[in-house]
């Protein structure tokens, strides 16, 4: 098994340092140079073949970002979260039995993306250390810089133009910060072009129109299937022509439920809503995307949403073992509809629609804990990428709003779970809070 | 009187992120009209918190005599 493997990487290799030899990597334009690339893509099909995913998990990390990427036993980490989640990256990369880190990025350096860093360069060998090179005098910064110092760990300052050697099967381009530093942190960030055959990921930190602007300008093939959206959906970034131009299939925000920030804004949800299948770490908890550089899945935790491109998708080891203890079997319905949020004191309960097809909710039933209590949908249909809210109380009901018409509160302040039953009585989702 | 220092550690949408140093795990939100003109991404602030005495004890005195006021009223 293994030296072939190795044989197969260190041919890919050679013809990688053939390719670069052909142009002049620091000055070539990105274009050309993925033209020049073109014959080392065509190796990479000799490694998808022995069966090598890329596995990028998108961490739920409330608000903030975290982003693991896997290949044949390689990792790389974008950005950790806040200081009180760097518990929770840490718990969930052990969780996927990661102990060394081949690279952790550093987007840039707001507290909800590196807030976690001291945790993770605790915890994990990490080989090599990605970083924005634009400082911040925050502690958390500091400190972060002093324990890459403490323990050697190999740091990098990387520029738009630059590649990073993750895998010899996996293309990461570097596309912001430009040569030239914005004032503002965000449109600093440490943007990722990573590709692998045919399935390409753009990871947007929290770059904003200015960056947007840049990477166009320079003439980089922006063109994604999967967008991690830039600064958690804010209107300082996913501008209509660089949403146009990435023309997404998969939309992904990393964003806290109720954020005090108004993220995700309406305008640009609408936006990615318009242009793909969007999902949010905070209706879909942690999202991953598992490619064999050909097709690929997303597996969300909380419904364990399995969607495909070109309708392969066949159910697959991998990604049954990433659906937590959450995930409702659907079996092949596939669905995208969940009880996405329930709160107690306030008597309500939400349930979304993630897919891009209404589903009618006609005969559906949502359920407390020991089923004390069933409330059934009349005649409603869930739109697409859309929320609806069920209050326990009396109301006029409306397109996002319906009451249950009752006169005494039954969600259990203690804890409660919310059961979601379609019109056959199939469990389609529950949620305990 | 308490006095600390805080990291303006970002700006979103119009809310100051401040980070309480040095160990910056307490975060503060706060609308950025209320920080000294200029304030920006990076700037560490020195916050100073005074009790109020005669404010305060000024306050209830105002609020207790319109108290009293009223309930003598309501006798009437």
């Amino acid at each position: 098994m293994r030296p072939p493997q190795l044989i197969a990487i260190i041919f890919c290799l050679a013809l990688v340092l053939i390719a670069a030899g052909c142009t002049g990597p620091e000055e070539t334009p990105l274009e050309t140079t993925s033209e020049q690339m073109a014959p080392t893509i065509n190796t990479q099909n000799t490694v998808t073949l022995s069966g090598q995913n890329l596995t990028v998990h998108f961490l739920d990390v409330d608000q903030g970002d975290s982003i693991l990427l896997e290949i044949d036993g390689k990792s790389m980490l974008v950005d950790s979260g806040e200081s009180d989640q760097g518990k929770v990256v840490t718990a969930y990369l052990q969780d996927q039995g990661i102990s060394t880190l081949d690279y952790v990025v550093a987007t840039h350096p707001h507290s909800d993306h590196i807030g976690g860093m001291n945790d993770i360069l605790n915890n994990f060998q990490v080989e090599r250390f990605v970083d924005s090179g634009y400082s911040h005098t925050s502690k958390i910064y500091e400190n972060m810089l002093t324990t890459i110092d403490t323990k050697n760990i190999p740091f990098e300052v990387v520029r738009a133009g630059q590649t990073i050697d993750f895998d010899p099967a996996v293309d990461i381009e570097v596309l912001n910060p430009a040569s030239a530093y914005s004032d503002e942190l965000n449109e600093n960030s440490v943007v990722l072009k990573v590709t692998y055959g045919n399935t390409s990921f753009l990871l947007m930190g929290d770059a904003g129109l200015e960056s947007e602007e840049n990477i166009m300008e320079a003439g980089y093939d922006v063109d994604s299937d999967i967008l991690k959206v830039g600064h958690h959906a804010s209107t300082s970034g996913s501008g209509e022509a660089f949403i146009s131009a990435v023309s997404p299939e998969v939309s992904i925000i990393e964003v806290g439920a109720g954020n005090d920030y108004g993220h995700p804004h309406d305008e640009i949800l609408d936006r990615l809503q318009k242009a793909s299948t969007v999902y949010r770490t905070d209706l879909d908890g942690t999202i991953i995307v598992t490619t064999d550089g050909s097709t690929y899945t997303v597996t969300t935790e909380k419904t364990g949403t399995i969607s495909s491109r070109n309708g392969a998708y066949t159910s697959t080891d991998s990604t049954t073992e990433e659906q937590s203890e959450e995930y409702v079997d659907s079996s092949s319905t596939e669905s995208t509809v969940y009880v996405g949020d329930l709160n107690l004191q306030d008597e309500w309960v939400q349930i979304s629609n993630t897919g891009s097809p209404p589903v009618s909710l006609n005969g559906w039933k949502i359920e407390d804990e020991g089923n004390k209590h069933t409330y059934t949908f009349q005649s409603y249909t869930l739109k697409a990428g859309t929320t609806v809210t069920v209050f326990t109380g009396k109301g006029t009901n409306s397109a996002t709003e319906l009451y249950w018409q009752l006169d005494n509160p039954i969600w259990n302040n203690d804890g409660d779970t919310a059961y979601l039953y379609d019109d056959s009585g199939k469990l389609i989702s529950k949620l305990e809070s | 009187m308490e006095n600390f220092k805080v990291t303006l550690d970002r700006i979103e949408e119009g809310a100051a992120v401040l980070l309480v140093r040095d160990d910056e795990t307490v975060k503060i939100d706060i609308p950025l009209f209320l920080l000294p003109a200029g304030s920006k991404e990076g700037d560490i602030l020195d916050i100073t918190i005074a009790r109020d005495t005669q404010e305060t004890e000024d306050a209830k005195e105002r609020v207790s005599s319109l108290l009293e006021k009223l309930k003598n009223k309501n006798r009437e």
